[in-house]
């Protein structure tokens, strides 16, 4: 990965932030703090990897409602909680919302350092998935409607014979869009198309 | 005996030796002894058997005397946070005490058992307590409790070697279970529980559904199958249901759904099905304050929060036996399981607020129980206001007449050339019958000669003889020290002002007691208008005085409850506000750590990072600071106070519980308000109450719509406001004075006593606090405190 990761600490109490921030740079990480989940919101660049350390209350937008907001504006940014005394009923609220870990304070260095590693792995495989899934969109929509249809038939296993007659052309026409699609999609066999397919949910004509 | 013997032969043995080694001498110690006795076949033997006869002798003559510091261990099985173990050693002690010819020490140590340790943990306790108490002096060792009982009888040979048991709170239905060494002994109780639930039955006849709660912890199982045992015998009277081992929670929503048919009958909740723990007078506080049905139970420091009541043997009652238990071995007497076989008598206990909350009248309690909290009737509350009250009357009504037949008097004096002096005489004589009747003493100062003469009952107040002239000097002399100066100076003032006289004072008897007097005189005016005497009487207050001061303390105990109550409600909002300094301290000290370790340590980072945990420190401190004052015990200190100081010292308070509950706190505080008289702690408590009402009342608002306000003001000249105004649905109409009103409440857990504890401190305070609803929705609580001139001048 060429961005280095970012952990991005969100805490109303300056001494507190000011101390997990020391102790996270302490292990060579990059961070950056911010006093409030408005400040955060503001500031937040999507394209950046890293994960969130996310104090549960504070006034204004509490920890809670920032997961919510960050969800409704699909940034699927890892977050680990930190909380001054945590009840049961908002750490499940945050854990079903997908936070990474719930921690209390105080935070030993041990439990946020292995939570923010859990963190940091889960953004990345995240973007990467994000990427491949990218470039293979780019390349379908270099497609034409008609061999997007052929592909659908491909990968549901129909041999050129029976797509012909699904579509009411002959077979020959379709060996050419489906050498064609090929070539667009920059893959030589039948099995590689499958997987492609199946990567973006395309499994069969519609 | 015996074990005194041998320590002394081990002792004596000793001192022996150490003197020969002194002495340079090689041979062996008893050898040498022996050598003096050569006669003797088996010197080394003799020698022996005379020192153990010493020994014996000494060991008796010691014990009419002064001795060795001996221990008791007391091991409880449980937590020391439960109730029943401080009040087992407060009474404990408290027995011990009692025969101070013994020197007993008590040590006390906890296994918190009943987490279902195995026996490894009991293995390494036993291990430990051995190490720890090898060379105590054990006198005994007392098992409070089941659980510490079972972990003695497997361990107690190993961990204690010979030492003798006692049992303290351990029943006899657990003990009949299990095999017992002669070595424990003790007095056990019994839980009759046949009885507390006949008593149920009986207090309410109209019962049909009886419900036995219990927790999950063996204590809990343990004592609930008394229920479960007796219960068939009241099979024709109601049905039986058993709700055991569920999570609390739905303990809790189950119990506030009973009909109004049912009974609830409790052993203990020690823990419940999640696996939480509590102590047993939590579990019933948070039972009984949402149960629909009455709550009986069989464990005595359950009385008090929440338990109606119950046949149950009471822990100050095993302190009391133990400690007796103890005395007797500490004198010597040889005590087995064969010389001990009483049971400890079980009483009915009852919780005289409880019985009021389910409207049981007294008649249906069974003869001789006892009755707890008991909140005294009219006459018994205020008998001393009403003694005064009609002493009073009578002072005034007496005052009248003396005025009465002082105009007499005048008016005789002027008859004197004309008519006899018998009428005089005998109004007089009248006068001073009244006064007598009324436990009044008159008192005459002469302002010439500057002495007081005093009437029959006066002087035997003061101590001296009646008609006996008193300098002035000397009576100031009998005024308590502390009342001398305003004594000296209301007397002076009445001689320079010519007003009238009225002052309390103390007197210091010359058998050091203090008594209490209230003093009234006026002044009599001679010829050239100046004035020659002061004619007054005097009454005793002490009693009066007592009982306000008796009054006080009540206040300031139940102050301290409610304050412990709303500190309560607080606690998690507070853990929050330790944890944040902690963790900021935690953070920072590990950064540094690594730096140091990685060898990057720049010695201003350090400094920087030293200087944050110092700050973060002295943080925590201030909470637990602010914390403790507020849980301290005591009687109301006065001091010069700021209410400004008094608003933030609050927002400060409850910034975090503010914060988790999405409540914005706004202050509009009036600059340059004359400080107010009064104690600070208590004020804050008001203030505190105030603003937690004002969170639980917007509750179910709109995170939006929960905003309170404090407004402190200047009310008049003479004194200041504080307005603490919430957005929840206000008071519902009529109730604006019933909120005041002591366990009227619409929380569910809450005792209804904050606010009628609040408006008596501010009533103590000299101030008023009451409460209305606002035009644009909500509340407005409000009180006045006199400000300092004011009310240091009253």
């Amino acid at each position: 990965m060429s961005v280095p990761p970012t952990i991005f600490i969100v805490d109303d109490d300056p001494s507190v932030r000011r101390s997990l921030v020391r102790l996270v740079q302490s292990y060579g990480r990059q961070v950056r703090e911010f006093p409030s989940a408005e400040a955060f919101l503001q500031q937040h660049d999507p394209g950046q990897p890293g994960c969130l350390v996310l104090d549960l209350s504070m006034p204004g937008l509490d920890g809670l409602s920032l997961q919510r907001e960050l969800d409704a504006a699909r940034i699927s940014l890892p977050i680990i909680f930190i909380t001054g005394h945590g009840t049961i009923p908002s750490s499940v609220q945050a854990m079903k919302a997908g936070a990474i870990d719930f921690l209390t304070k105080p935070v030993g260095q041990d439990a946020l350092m292995r939570a923010i590693d859990a963190a940091l792995e889960k953004d990345r495989l995240a973007r990467q998935n994000y990427a491949e899934i990218s470039g293979i969109e780019a390349r379908l929509a270099t497609l034409t409607p008609r061999e997007r249809e052929v592909l659908a038939y491909v990968v549901a296993g129909k041999v050129n014979k029976q797509i012909a007659a699904s579509l009411g052309t002959v077979e020959k026409t379709i060996k050419v869009h489906r050498s064609r699609l090929m070539q667009k999609l920059g893959i030589t066999s039948v099995a590689q198309l499958v997987k492609l397919a199946g990567r973006v949910g395309i499994v069969g004509p519609p | 005996m015996i074990v005194h013997c041998l320590d002394f032969v081990i002792f004596l043995k000793g001192a022996n030796r150490r003197l020969c080694a002194v002495g340079g001498s090689t041979v062996k110690p008893a050898m040498r002894t022996a050598g003096a006795k050569r006669r003797a076949s088996k010197p080394q033997a003799r020698f022996r058997v005379s020192v153990c006869l010493l020994a014996a002798l000494l060991a008796g003559a010691c014990a009419g005397f002064a001795r060795a510091t001996e221990t008791v261990l007391v091991l409880y099985g449980e937590r020391s946070s439960l109730a029943a173990v401080a009040i087992f050693d407060e009474t404990f002690r408290a027995a011990l005490r009692a025969n101070p010819s013994f020197n007993i020490d008590v040590a006390s140590e906890f296994l918190d058992i009943g987490r279902d340790q195995g026996d490894e943990y009991f293995e390494l306790a036993a291990r430990f307590l051995r190490e720890k108490y090898r060379n105590t002096r054990l006198l005994a060792v007392v098992a409070g409790g089941p659980m510490a009982m079972e972990f003695l009888l497997q361990r107690g040979a190993e961990a204690f070697p010979q030492a003798t048991v006692i049992h303290a709170y351990v029943d006899r239905e657990w003990l009949a279970g299990r095999p017992m060494p002669e070595n424990v002994i003790g007095i056990p109780p019994h839980f009759d529980v046949a009885k507390t639930i006949d008593v149920a039955l009986r207090i309410h006849p109209n019962a049909r559904r009886l419900v036995v709660v219990a927790g999950g912890s063996v204590m809990d199982r343990h004592l609930q199958a008394f229920f479960r045992r007796d219960a068939p015998r009241f099979s024709g009277r109601a049905t039986f249901e058993y709700w055991d081992d569920l999570p609390i929670a739905e303990t809790l929503r189950k119990l506030a759904a009973l009909p109004a048919d049912s009974v609830v009958l409790t052993s203990s909740v020690l823990r419940d099905q999640t696996g939480k723990w509590y102590t047993g007078r939590e579990s019933i506080q948070l039972m009984s304050a949402v149960s629909s049905a009455p709550i009986y139970g069989i464990i005595s420091p359950q009385v008090g929060y929440g338990l109606v009541g119950g046949y149950m043997p009471r822990i100050e009652d095993t302190g009391r036996i133990v400690g007796g238990i103890v005395l007797r071995l500490a004198s010597g007497e040889k005590l087995t399981a064969s010389t001990l076989i009483e049971t400890q008598p079980s009483h009915y206990i009852f919780d005289w607020r409880q019985l009021q909350r389910w409207r049981v009248p007294e008649h249906r309690l069974p003869e001789g129980s006892v009755v707890l909290f008991k909140e005294p009737s009219l006459w018994e509350k205020y008998r001393w206001q009403i003694v005064f009250g009609s002493t009073l009357a009578l002072v005034i009504l007496l005052l009248c007449v003396a005025e009465a037949v002082l105009i007499a008097r005048f008016m005789a004096e002027r008859r004197k050339r004309r008519h006899s002096e018998e009428e005089l005489r005998e109004s007089e004589q009248r006068m001073s019958l009244a006064a007598r009747a009324a436990g009044l003493g008159s008192w005459l100062w002469d302002l010439r000669s500057n002495t007081i003469a005093v009437s029959e009952r006066a002087a035997s107040v003061l101590g001296v003889e009646e008609g006996e002239h008193i300098g002035f000097e000397r009576f100031l002399s009998m005024v308590h020290p502390e009342d001398r100066r305003s004594a000296r100076a209301a007397m002076e003032r009445l001689r320079v002002d010519r007003v009238e006289f009225d002052h309390e004072m103390r007197l210091l008897r010359s058998d050091g007691a203090i008594r209490w007097i209230e003093s009234r005189g006026r002044a009599e005016f001679g010829g050239d208008g100046q004035p020659v005497r002061v004619r007054g009487v005097a009454i005793d207050i002490t009693s009066r005085k007592e009982a306000q001061a008796e009054a006080r303390r009540h206040r300031d105990q139940a102050a301290h409850l409610s304050r412990v109550n709303v500190l309560g409600q607080l606690s998690g909002a507070l853990a929050h506000e330790l944890n944040q300094p902690l963790s900021a301290i935690l953070s920072n000290a590990e950064a540094a750590q690594r730096y140091l370790a990685q060898g990057t340590a720049n010695s201003d980072e350090l400094r920087e990072i030293l200087s944050d945990i110092i700050a973060d420190d002295q943080r925590a401190g201030a909470v637990i600071d602010r914390l403790r004052a507020l849980l301290k015990r005591g009687e109301s200190k006065h001091a010069s106070v700021s209410i400004n100081d008094l608003v933030r010292d609050i927002e400060r308070l409850c910034h975090s519980d503010l914060v988790t509950r999405n409540v914005r706190l706004e202050t509009q505080l009036t600059p340059d308000l004359h400080p107010i008289s009064g104690d600070r702690v208590q004020l804050e408590q008001v203030l505190l109450n105030l603003v937690v009402n004002a969170c639980d009342a917007m509750e179910d608002n709109d995170p939006s719509q929960r905003l309170i306000t404090i407004r402190t003001e200047a009310a008049d000249t003479d004194n200041v406001r504080i307005l603490v105004s919430d957005r929840g649905p206000g008071l519902p109409p009529g109730d604006d004075e019933r909120v005041f009103e002591p366990f009227v409440t619409s929380k569910a857990k809450g005792m209804g006593l904050g606010l009628s504890i609040s408006r008596s401190i501010i009533a103590a305070h000299g101030g008023r606090l009451w409460a209305a609803n606002n035009a644009a929705g909500g509340a407005t609580f409000c009180f006045t405190l006199p400000v300092l001139a004011l009310a240091e001048a009253a």
